[in-house]
């Protein structure tokens, strides 16, 4: 009994985060996703993709279904110009809240499908890599939930679904990648020198950021040994994500823990997921915190 | 009295079912990348239902998905379902974005050397730089390894791709532009000797385009 008690003590209490949201918080949420999606595409001068050899065009995703004409159309500085134009003028039209459920549900389809041929635009000169996948699957859950809302307008919980989806679907996709990485790795991801090696391997290949840091690691002992121990915690971590969901003092663990993971992995390795940086907003339960963010006949 | 675990918690058998599978899948597969393919899929499944069930049967959890509509149970399902088949597509392309969720996940043996080619760029005023296709290009996130690209893509893939670079950083810096691109094997060795200090990763220039402009008549 007294173990279980100190369990207990330990664990504190277990509560399903954003049971409790309200409209307010729903609210901010598609403007912070849908401003994220707006940033990304001021800061993405995707024309430019015209210039790279035309050989290297992999179609990736709905884009398969494109004819090879259609392709053309599209991979050329005027078709990626406009899909860009149309990209952020839909995403313009996401940002303010609307009173009528139609005009929600069809503005964020939109989104959907406009960001789902952007995303596999950017993506096929090369692998179809994991940045953002979150944040575009976020706003399927945006649109998806907006249509499922006609049904029952009046569901007590419709706040919280697209919230919890969203906080399932970010820490499914860790779980994933940790699961992955053990039973498809085995026991020599984490014995030898492979997280040098990957480490050394993604500074000298670079990507948009090129801190060159990671290729002097083996030259580093402590920093090496820091970063093979590391590896084993965090996929520990990544497998564990889904209990942010409804642990409160493992969020408040995993949060500051993947956060420095993720900054050591743009210093080493010149990756950075910032979309997920801030979707991890969604691992603060803001509505238990803030009677504002509550809903009403909580 | 005997006090039962709560009737959520996993039964111990998937743990178990869990860890005979992962033996199973390499524990005799040197070098650690195991050919077993199905047990490597069954084996992140069953850890994968361990957590599914863990949370299903969480009595908030359940009580809140009973109190789902329909159609937000459908839709919670499709995404959720849509992500999990994605990863067991082992696809990453083709039902993108439900892509295989593979980041970093093989073991790298036992090479002592790591190697990556690289383009550098000559500017006008003899500066060196580095040309990065994600940089010039920012809305590509990562392009294939550039050892790979002209088996990839075809032949003259890699040539083009450096009077592309170069091209693009000439048009973002116009007062000190690239007249030549080289293209280097960089490589690091994974085991140097104690106390070794290098300043830069060794290097060997594979090939060298001339982008100077043509002379004007």
């Amino acid at each position: 009994m007294e173990a279980a008690e100190k369990l207990r003590r330990f664990t504190g209490p277990f509560a399903l985060i954003h049971e409790e949201a309200g409209p307010r918080l729903l609210a901010l949420t598609r403007l912070g996703i849908f401003a994220l999606w707006l940033v990304k595409l001021l800061l993405d001068p995707v024309w430019r993709l015209a210039e790279l050899p035309p050989e290297m065009v992999r179609p990736v995703g709905v884009l398969n279904l494109f004819s090879p004409t259609a392709l053309g159309a599209l991979f050329n500085e005027l078709g990626l110009m406009r899909m860009w134009d149309c990209a952020l003028v839909v995403v313009i039209c996401c940002l303010p809240p609307s009173r009528w459920l139609i005009g929600t549900a069809l503005r964020y389809t939109l989104a959907a499908a406009v960001l789902t041929v952007y995303s596999s635009v950017i993506r096929s000169f090369g692998p179809a890599v994991h940045t953002d996948i979150v944040l575009l699957l976020a706003t399927y859950a945006l649109a998806l939930f907006a249509w499922a809302d006609f049904f029952a307008p009046r569901a007590p919980g419709r706040y919280s679904y697209p919230l919890i989806t969203i906080v399932l679907m970010l820490t499914l996709a860790y779980t994933l990648v940790g699961l992955n990485r053990v039973v498809t790795g085995g026991p020599g991801v984490f014995a030898g020198p492979t997280m040098t090696s990957w480490a050394v391997d993604a500074s000298l290949r670079g990507y948009y950021f090129d801190t060159g840091i990671g290729w002097r690691v083996p030259q580093w002992p402590l920093v090496n040994f820091m970063l093979q121990a590391g590896l084993p915690g965090i996929t520990v971590f990544e497998i564990l994500a889904p209990l942010c969901v409804a642990w409160p003092r493992f969020r408040w663990v995993f949060i500051p823990v993947m956060l420095s993971f993720h900054a050591l992995s743009l210093v080493f390795m010149n990756i950075f997921f910032f979309d997920d940086m801030l979707l991890y907003l969604l691992l603060i339960d803001w509505s238990r915190r803030f009677p504002a963010m509550r809903r009403v006949d909580v | 009295m005997i006090r039962r675990a709560p009737w959520w918690f996993p039964p111990i058998s998937y743990v178990g079912i869990g860890a005979g599978v992962y033996l199973v899948s390499f524990f005799h597969l040197p070098p650690y990348k195991t050919p077993l393919l199905p047990l490597a899929i069954t084996g992140q499944l069953a850890l994968l239902l361990v957590m599914v069930r863990v949370l299903w049967k969480w009595p908030p959890f359940a009580a809140w998905l009973a109190a789902m509509p329909w159609a937000h149970r459908l839709v919670f399902g499709l995404l959720l379902a849509g992500m999990i088949l994605g990863h067991f597509t082992l696809n990453g392309r083709q039902w993108f974005p439900f892509v295989a969720w593979e980041i970093f996940p093989h073991a790298e043996g036992n090479a002592d050397v790591v190697t990556a080619q690289q383009f550098y760029g000559r500017t006008a005023s003899g500066a060196k730089v580095r040309l990065l296709v994600e940089r010039e290009f920012p809305s590509i996130i990562q392009i294939d390894r550039i050892e790979t690209l002209d088996r990839a893509y075809g032949p003259g893939t890699t040539d083009d791709l450096a009077l592309a670079l170069a091209k693009r950083y000439n048009a973002n810096h116009p007062g000190d532009p690239v007249r030549a691109v080289d293209l280097v094997q960089t490589s690091v060795d994974l085991h140097p000797p104690a106390g070794e200090s290098r300043t830069e990763p060794s290097w060997k220039l594979l090939k060298s385009y001339d982008v100077s402009p043509a002379p004007s008549r």
